[in-house]
């Protein structure tokens, strides 16, 4: 900033900035802004600004009304050619709305007053604490229905894999059941249950009559046990 | 009941299908009929167990 830190502009600029952005960090270079030796000192604040190591965003210039005299140290050539210069964009409110000096009409922007050039410079915190409060009520609201609709989803798929799983179950069992009847059938001792007998002779099943002569040992294998018997 | 942990459905069905599988060869022998069929109605059950606990941890999630 650059004006004079006595100056009606200064502290309007100052405390416009400080409510609309508190933490907003202004470095004061000190000028006289009417006068003979303000073009020198404006012009020297200027190069001094804009050999700051880190360098800055925005150089301001402000100055409160006045007379057209006491206006005219922003129509110097020194003033416009080092605002021309100034490779940090310059931002420059001088007197009122109805005063137009050249160093207005070279700055990067021109604000009406230096309570404006504040306006301009800055956000307002409350309007954007407003929107952000805003977009975070927006998308606490999207991410509430993302949720909503990933719920639902998971449910029926929950349901889907549930059921299908239900009723791969109900096939195996029925799979199951069948094998189950048949294996029954298979069993020799449900044979033996109906009347017939399992005729062995040593470790030989005899199937034919021919496998037999008379005077053989046989065991005879029913349904609750094994007797023996000797062929006639 | 270790044997159904150890033992996967597809490892349980695939030895009762190699038992159905002997028991359709023809070939049968009454002795060893009497052993695979005690050792299929055994895989039976176990797969109905295993069937059972799924169907379990099913219901429990569900």
């Amino acid at each position: 900033l650059i004006t004079s830190p006595e100056s009606a502009a200064y502290a309007d600029f100052v405390k416009i900035t400080g409510v609309r952005w508190p933490r907003l960090k202004i470095d004061v270079y000190g000028a006289l802004v009417q006068g003979q030796d303000a073009p020198a000192q404006i012009v020297a604040a200027l190069e001094k600004a804009n050999q700051h190591p880190v360098g800055y965003d925005a150089i301001v210039i402000v100055r409160g009304g006045g007379s057209a005299e006491d206006l005219s140290a922003f129509n110097d050539e020194r003033i416009v050619r080092a605002l021309s210069a100034s490779r940090t964009p310059v931002l420059v409110a001088i007197g009122h709305e109805s005063d137009e000096s050249l160093a207005e009409l070279t700055a990067d922007l021109r604000a009406s007053t230096p309570s404006n050039a504040a306006e301009l410079l800055t956000p307002d915190r409350l309007e954007e604490q407003n929107a952000m409060k805003l977009q975070n009520e927006y998308l606490s609201s999207v991410l509430g229905r993302v949720i909503i609709e990933a719920r639902s989803y998971l449910r029926e798929a929950k349901s889907q894999v549930s059921n299908g799983i239900a009723q791969l179950i109900r096939i195996e069992r029925l799979k199951l059941q069948s094998t189950r009847e048949y294996v029954t059938l298979l069993d020799p001792r449900e044979v033996l249950k109906r009347g017939y007998a399992l005729v062995r002779s040593g470790s030989t099943v005899i199937t034919r009559r021919a496998l037999l002569t008379s005077g053989d040992e046989v065991a005879i294998l029913l349904q609750d046990g094994e007797t023996k018997a000797k062929i006639l | 009941v270790s044997d159904i942990k150890k033992k996967s459905y597809r490892e349980l069905k695939d030895e009762l299908d190699s038992v159905m599988k002997w028991f359709e060869s023809g070939d049968v022998d009454v002795d060893e009929a009497l052993t695979k069929h005690d050792e299929a109605r055994k895989l039976l059950e176990q797969l109905e167990a295993y069937l059972d606990t799924t169907e379990q941890k099913i219901t429990r999630k569900s």
